[in-house]
């Protein structure tokens, strides 16, 4: 069914300097919106809409899609520099990049989130390529009682979180899951603790809360800090080494897979594919004890996963005509502007555009290696930025931040709010991670839960009678109890080897 | 190439912009305000609607997202701070009625200048292809045979896609199970895996399913057949009566003078087969139902009321 | 018994016990479920007061349990690499009472919120400039034309690339 003909005519189509230029072009403004937190995807790609009419469809869509991916990869730029997520599929990427550029290895950070993310969107593109249709059919099978397994899932990782004490840890999570409960009930449509404020009937932004956690909190433990005017602190540009990278090809690969998998299904997002790669990366790795301290497997995970989800979304894209996240829904309607028609006949209808898409996406993740490992050592030069200005800058970006995501003046007075919340957490070990996990997952649950049982007319036993939520709920119950039962197990070992 | 006139068309478009000129509608910089975020359907309504001005007139149009609240960002700013020259319209949707409406303190349509309704969105209701029911009548016998059996999937809680099916169930006696989701597309990929029965919503959501055959359209709640669909009896034909008035249109700010939004609607109503206007409601299954300044804030005052209603019910 | 664990462990207790209180108001059953918006609210809240009590408890008896390292061996997770921190020199100066530390501390918060108060009154360029040059010269940078060359410079790249390359909507002055 393979069209030898249309494929060599993308590839020739492809392959002229006209559409390698827009697409490296797209790669590049990517990075710059990726790095630039409160700048998704969509609004890339919305502002260069205007300038893609009278250029050839696929031309266009491919530097679209170009943009896409830098933006993923820009994301862990700014969490890994700053400590704050430069984009939402950057979450998980700030907690093994941002102690290790703080251990002066800034360079070898960027390198790998630069190196894992073209890996992660080179690999979804050949899996889009190979099984998009196959796929598809496979994602329509998920529906509420599979997303809220997934839900599940996802949260069962905070019992493998390193936490000082347990119950604070599950504080934290809780306190997560109750700030998404703000906004509009998706059930009535009614408010729901908005307290009479417009400003809250959309809900709390999980950006709002990480960035205010994470960036403001590091501000403020950073100011409060003796010796300011340190020198600065001695950082090295060096790339990571192959060896290095050719021990976190396992890691990629499989994290690859899941940003695959979760990007196909159209409820979920590359934060949930980088937060539930991070955690299988722990799980798998012979040094688990070194995820949160600056682990390469626990940078590599997120990063590879979460450009892996690009290739995902395409698959509903393409083969539905269904966006699963704002930047799909922006190329979605260009798609439409350009006459085209997404849908499973596409691929027979338009195999040429098809198959450019394809090959447009591997050689922008080729484009992203290479430009990335070029921006890399001028990246890590924000490590010799002296501190009183470092930590000024990252507050205004902050600010700036929130005014980008909502428009809201309100959400900027709430990042302070959580940046001091953020504070007064770290101060009393209260972790942060678990309750942005929450933020991250907590609508999926809530909303899927009910509509599930709405489904199934109050019946709790769906969770149980449907083959795909049951298997990944129970696999949630076992990895939610393997750290303790592990922990059991050492210790039963431990008395036996004393006796 | 790329930035001087990206800074250049910005630069335009911040409000310390010069004041239009005098020689009528548009203006040589046209702001197109939507509450959308990108990818939206306001948006998607307003790019499309600027790409279509800058050919026909030769003007440059600059789309602004002012997200947040639920469409009260958008409309706060409309009615406090835009200018009034007719440099700044604003796409409108059922949303602009709805959360004035919800909360308190947010300027509805009365504080405004409706200026023209553009287009209805039909509302239809559809099954998947391996559905039993091949026609509207056989979905209701079985409903009305089997009361909250068949669960039917809407866009979104509290929108006018749940109002519609309310009226539905009203008028034909029938009990659904509602199921709410994410949007009109998240119900589409429901119906798509069969995991809920129908969906009610518009076409455009599903259009190459609705083609290819894969989804099958059921009856349309609109006082006339679809164009595209025109196999598809109307709820009216079988004897209930349920319209729906999914609207887009614009809105312009408070105390525009009224010979300029009459100019503007004009100008408007001229643009319906332009490019690439024209797909653009071609391809979301939309119809044109143009009505000027005057007609709309009428239109407003019904639909205002029919919302006001259900809100009230779901509380 | 540790403290710490205990205050805080009651604090998360009033706030579950507000949650679960507040979450009253809210319908039991929608239009379209009978779980209804009530339900998940009053169960993390009640998970809340839970864990908290929890905390009260293990901390009075002073315990910590330590969660999560799967496979790690325990206490091997304390970061092994802190040691830059044994450097910094220090401070033992207080202002007004206060270290100076927590004096930089609570002033950038200060600052800070005038900042997000002043925003839509003067406007973003003005606020951002008087407020970053502020926040330099508070965390350590006393030179004036670099303060001030400083502020400058982040407000002009963050205006920049916000504003005027990605087209965002910053606050502009109501006071004028």
């Amino acid at each position: 069914m393979i069209e030898v003909s249309a494929i060599l005519e993308a590839l020739l189509n492809v392959l002229t300097p006209y559409t390698l230029f827009f697409l490296v072009l797209g790669v590049l403004i990517g990075i710059v919106a990726g790095i630039l937190p409160g700048i998704n995807g969509a609004i890339g790609i919305s502002l260069i809409l205007p300038f893609t009419f009278g250029m050839e469809p696929a031309t266009a869509l491919i530097m679209m899609l170009g943009l896409w991916g830098g933006q993923n990869f820009g994301g862990g730029v700014t969490a890994a520099l700053v400590h704050a997520p430069g984009a939402a599929s950057g979450a998980a990427t700030l907690f093994d990049g941002y102690p290790m550029a703080q251990k002066g290895q800034a360079g070898k950070a960027l390198g790998i989130i630069c190196v894992s993310s073209s890996i992660g969107w080179f690999l979804s593109t050949i899996m889009l390529a190979v099984i998009a249709i196959p796929l598809a059919a496979f994602a329509l099978r998920f529906s509420a009682p599979e997303y809220f397994a997934v839900g599940i899932f996802g949260l069962s990782m905070v019992a493998s979180m390193a936490t000082k004490n347990i119950f604070k840890g599950a504080i934290a999570t809780l306190f997560g899951l109750a700030i998404v409960t703000i906004g509009t009930d998706p059930f009535s449509g009614l408010p729901r603790f908005t307290f009479g404020r417009f400003e809250l009937m959309d809900g709390i932004n999980f950006l709002v809360v990480m960035i205010g956690v994470f960036a403001i909190a590091e501000v403020l433990v950073q100011v409060q800090k003796p010796n300011v005017q340190a020198k600065v602190k001695k950082f090295s540009r060096e790339l990571p080494s192959w060896r290095e990278i050719r021990a976190l090809l396992p890691t990629m690969f499989r994290s690859a897979g899941i940003g695959m998998l979760v990007g196909t299904a159209p409820g979920a997002g590359g934060s949930i594919a980088a937060f539930i790669a991070y955690n299988e990366a722990k799980r798998f790795s012979r040094k688990p004890e070194e995820f949160g301290y600056g682990s390469q497997e626990g940078l590599a995970a997120p990063e590879a996963a979460n450009n892996a989800t690009e290739g995902g979304a395409m698959v509903p894209l393409l083969a539905l005509g269904i966006p699963g996240s704002g930047a799909a829904a922006v190329i979605l309607a260009s798609m439409i502007l350009y006459g085209l028609r997404p849908g499973p006949q596409i691929f027979t209808e338009q195999p040429v555009l098809v198959y450019s898409l394809f090959f447009g996406l591997a050689l922008g993740a080729v484009a992203l290696l290479i430009l990335g490992l070029l921006l890399t050592p001028y990246l890590a030069l924000v490590m010799r930025i002296p501190k009183p200005y470092l930590i000024t800058g990252v507050a205004g970006i902050a600010f700036m931040a929130a005014m980008a995501i909502t428009g809201l003046l309100f959400d900027v007075r709430l990042v302070l709010l959580f940046g001091v919340v953020g504070y007064i957490m770290r101060k009393l070990d209260f972790p942060p991670a678990p309750m942005i996990l929450a933020l991250v997952l907590g609508f999926m649950i809530e909303t899927s839960l009910r509509r599930a049982l709405i489904m199934s007319d109050g019946d709790w036993s769906i969770f149980m009678t449907r083959p795909i939520a049951a298997t990944i709920l129970a696999v949630a119950i076992l990895s939610f109890l393997y750290p303790m039962l592990r922990e059991i197990v050492g210790r039963l070992r431990q008395r036996s080897a004393k006796q | 190439m790329f930035k001087p006139k990206l800074l250049v068309t910005t630069l335009i478009a911040l409000p310390l912009a010069l004041p239009a000129m005098a020689d009528g509608w548009p203006p040589e910089e046209l702001n197109l305000v939507t509450h959308s975020s990108s990818g939206g359907g306001g948006d998607v309504m307003m790019r499309n609607l600027g790409q279509t001005m800058e050919s026909e007139f030769g003007i440059s149009t600059v789309v602004d997202n002012r997200v947040g609240g639920s469409g009260a960002v958008a409309l706060s700013w409309l009615a406090n701070q835009a200018p009034t020259d007719g440099t700044a319209i604003m796409s409108v949707t059922p949303t602009q009625l709805i959360t004035p409406l919800r909360a308190d303190g947010i300027p509805g349509y009365q504080d405004v200048t409706p200026i023209a309704r553009l287009f209805i969105d039909p509302s239809t209701l559809y099954v998947h292809e391996n559905s039993e029911f091949e026609t509207i009548e056989e979905l209701l016998e079985h409903a009305r045979e089997n009361p909250r059996s068949l669960s039917i999937g809407i866009g979104s809680a509290g929108s006018l896609d749940q109002l519609v099916l309310q009226n539905f169930e009203a008028a034909t006696g029938i009990e659904v199970r509602t199921v709410p989701h994410e949007g009109g597309g998240d119900a589409v990929v429901a119906l798509l895996g069969q995991h809920v029965d129908a969906v009610v919503g518009e076409p455009g959501q599903a259009l190459t399913h609705l083609d290819n055959g894969t989804l099958r359209m059921l009856t349309v709640f609109q006082e006339e057949r679809l164009d595209a669909y025109p196999d598809v009896p109307t709820l009216s034909e079988i004897g209930y009566e349920v319209v729906s008035n999914k609207f887009r249109g614009v809105f312009g700010p408070p105390g525009m003078d009224p010979d300029l939004a009459n100019e503007i609607a004009d100008k408007l109503s001229t643009l319906y087969e332009a490019e690439p206007w024209n797909t653009y409601w071609v391809e979301g299954s939309m119809n044109p139902a143009f009505l000027g300044p005057d007609d709309f804030v009428s239109f407003l005052d019904g639909a205002n009321e029919e919302m006001g209603d259900f809100i009230e019910s779901l509380e | 018994m540790l403290l710490k664990n205990v205050i805080s462990g009651l604090v998360c207790l009033v706030l579950g016990a507000l949650l679960w209180w507040i979450a009253g108001d809210v319908p039991s059953f929608t239009a379209t479920d009978e779980l209804g918006g009530r339900f998940f609210p009053r169960l993390i809240a009640a998970m809340i007061m839970l864990a908290s009590a929890g905390l009260i408890i293990t901390g009075a008896l002073g315990i910590e349990i330590a969660g999560g390292q799967v496979g790690g061996k325990k206490g091997q997770a304390q970061a092994p690499q802190v040691s830059k921190e044994d450097e910094e020199p220090v401070e033992t100066a207080h202002v007004l009472g206060v270290p100076v530390g927590t004096a930089r501390l609570i002033s950038f918060v200060l600052v800070m919120l005038v900042y997000t108060l002043i925003l839509d009154v003067i406007g973003y360029i003005p606020a951002s400039l008087v407020t970053f040059a502020v926040m330099i010269w508070i965390a350590g940078e006393h030179r004036p034309v670099r303060v001030i060359l400083g502020s400058v410079v982040i407000t002009a790249l963050l205006y920049t690339l916000f504003a005027i390359v990605f087209g965002m909507n910053v606050p502009e002055a109501s006071l004028f």
